[in-house]
């Protein structure tokens, strides 16, 4: 009995809407981050292999690519870290919001933390000069900088920004893939077309990705055919959408996150004017 | 002399009246509807211009006909989306006059909590549905800003091809729209740089005004995004807000009740004790 009563007081603190949130945001990032790093490897072969000859040509991919990939690993850092910040955050705020309206008890802990959010401990008992216990001295601080969702909310703010401009980036080599693998359906299937084989091309200079005077620099005909037929060109192909995929998952995380830490925010500071009356 | 006091207190009424009235503006929802209405404007906007830009660029230097019949070209793609530009602008139009609207009430009935206004099931489920909606056109929004960056990138490559040209002398590179996904595969219309057109093409102010316009439409559509997000943001607190100030209006007249009913019974008990000294 009193096992499942503490079990159903555990999951009344639960905060679900950040649970969701952090797994969509973990998830999203996951695939983002990996995909999107095996996809740039992909891309690194297939340009090396079939697009050009000489070393000097793509040695600025090379360096773009790399720079991508040390960039992805300090967004997966970042975000994981981030992630679980924001989840104990709505813990600790989702708790207090439920303590206020008596739904919840809490331990020691608890009631250090929520100090902070509440407004501090008024009544008769700030008078006496009692010992704090050191447990609750160390909640007191984390609930200190744990128990403001405004400034959350500033920061995934700005996140979400940044995170729109990769989103709308990531949409460029699917885009590229799928230009390329739509031409290699024509040339496997000629008869849908009146133009001759030969001069169906995928120019890698027109994409931007080589430059110029870079030699062949495209591939045509039934070269680019056998060049969309090897497992390398679909698994980049796929992995790019994935990364897509990813990209556009975080980005739903970060605004669910917002919309949680809002409404928390809202809660708290309207029951802050609720004691004053 | 009591005509004074009369005076003093009309104005002052009238004073107490304006910040009242003041107080109940929604900033928020304010600043999320003007952001909204700019994101919409210039993605509406400057993307039908840039739409019609593309199309004389592609009938000019590019030499490609309209096609006559049903078959779906790219003109007949971009009367499309200029069909669908007209709808969003619309739609958007009278969404931001529905969204000031319930911030305006919700404001009010918040700032008002112990005043006329009444917070009904009703009111709590219409806020509900607009965080839903809201959250969907989001989600819309996304799709549409992602989208909006492909023509952006390929205006990107052909004026980068324009600023390369010069480095590039005596080789005859050739631009294939075909690999850009703007025409079928059926017909070949590339243009290449030793070509009339190319020269003409990378001269003229049509090409910079068009690319521009494309990256100000993406930015457009960036703002409708982030207007959406101010919206949920709004909306979610205004919810917290509603639903908690429910609870506290069920609290204050159950304290009120008990009020009523210990004056009752004192009141009682007074009478009680007044007929026994009689």
């Amino acid at each position: 009995m009193g096992l499942l009563e503490c079990c159903a007081r555990c999951l009344v603190g639960a905060p679900f809407a950040s649970l969701v949130a952090t797994g969509l945001c973990f998830f999203g990032v996951a695939l983002f981050c990996g995909c999107g790093h095996e996809a740039l490897t992909g891309t690194e072969k297939l340009i090396e292999t079939y697009f050009s000859k000489n070393y000097q040509d793509y040695e600025y991919l090379i360096n773009v690519i790399h720079a991508f990939q040390y960039v992805i690993y300090g967004t997966a850092s970042f975000f994981f870290l981030y992630g679980a910040l924001l989840l104990a955050e709505g813990f600790y705020t989702t708790g207090a919001v439920r303590q206020i309206f008596g739904d919840y008890k809490t331990t020691i802990c608890g009631k250090g933390l929520s100090a902070t959010v509440t407004g501090g401990q008024k009544g008769r008992g700030s008078r006496g000069q009692h010992q704090a216990h050191s447990l609750e001295r160390v909640c007191h601080c984390l609930g200190k900088w744990l128990g403001h969702p405004d400034k959350f909310v500033g920061i995934t703010y700005a996140l979400t920004v940044v995170w729109l401009l990769v989103f709308a980036c990531s949409a460029v080599p699917v885009y590229i893939y799928f230009n390329t693998w739509t031409t290699c359906q024509s040339i496997a299937f000629p008869s849908k077309t009146s133009a001759s084989i030969g001069s169906l091309c995928a120019d890698a200079r027109m994409y931007g990705v080589l430059p110029w005077n870079a030699f062949p620099g495209k591939v045509c005909g039934s070269n680019l055919l056998s060049i969309c037929k090897t497992a390398e060109f679909q698994m980049t192909f796929h992995l790019f959408i994935a990364a897509f995929v990813g990209a556009a998952a975080t980005l739903v995380s970060l605004l669910t996150f917002m919309i949680a830490a809002t409404y928390n925010f809202a809660v708290l500071k309207l029951m802050g004017r609720g004691t004053k009356f | 002399m009591e005509e004074n006091m009369e005076e003093g207190q009309t104005q002052k009424g009238c004073f107490e009246c304006c910040i009242k009235c003041l107080g109940g503006i929604p900033y928020a929802s304010l600043i999320a509807t003007i952001l909204l209405y700019a994101g919409v404007a210039l993605f509406c906007g400057c993307g039908h211009e840039a739409l019609s830009g593309t199309v004389n660029i592609l009938q000019t230097y590019f030499e490609l006909a309209r096609t006559a019949g049903d078959t779906l070209d790219v003109f007949t793609m971009i009367d499309i989306f200029k069909y669908v530009i007209y709808g969003i602008a619309a739609a958007f139009f009278v969404y931001g006059i529905l969204l000031m609207v319930e911030g305006f009430f919700t404001t009010g009935a918040i700032k008002d909590l112990y005043g006329d206004f009444k917070i009904t099931t009703c009111g709590r489920c219409v806020s509900a549905w607009f965080i839903m909606l809201t959250y969907l056109f989001m989600l819309a929004w996304l799709g549409v800003t992602a989208f909006t960056s492909l023509p952006v990138y390929m205006y990107f490559n052909v004026w980068t091809i324009c600023r390369n040209t010069t480095l590039v002398e005596g080789a005859n590179l050739c631009l294939d729209l075909r690999q850009f996904g703007i025409v079928t595969i059926g017909e070949e219309k590339k243009i290449c740089t030793a070509s009339e057109n190319f020269l003409r093409m990378c001269e003229s102010t049509e090409l910079n005004m068009t690319f521009h316009l494309f990256i100000v439409a993406l930015a457009g559509a960036g703002a409708a995004v982030i207007a959406m997000v101010h919206y949920l943001m709004v909306l979610s607190a205004n919810w917290a807000y509603v639903k908690d100030a429910c609870r506290m209006q069920k609290y204050e007249d159950i304290k009120s009740k008990e009020e009523q009913e210990l004056h009752d019974i004192h009141s009682t008990r007074s009478k009680e004790r007044l007929n026994a000294y009689t």
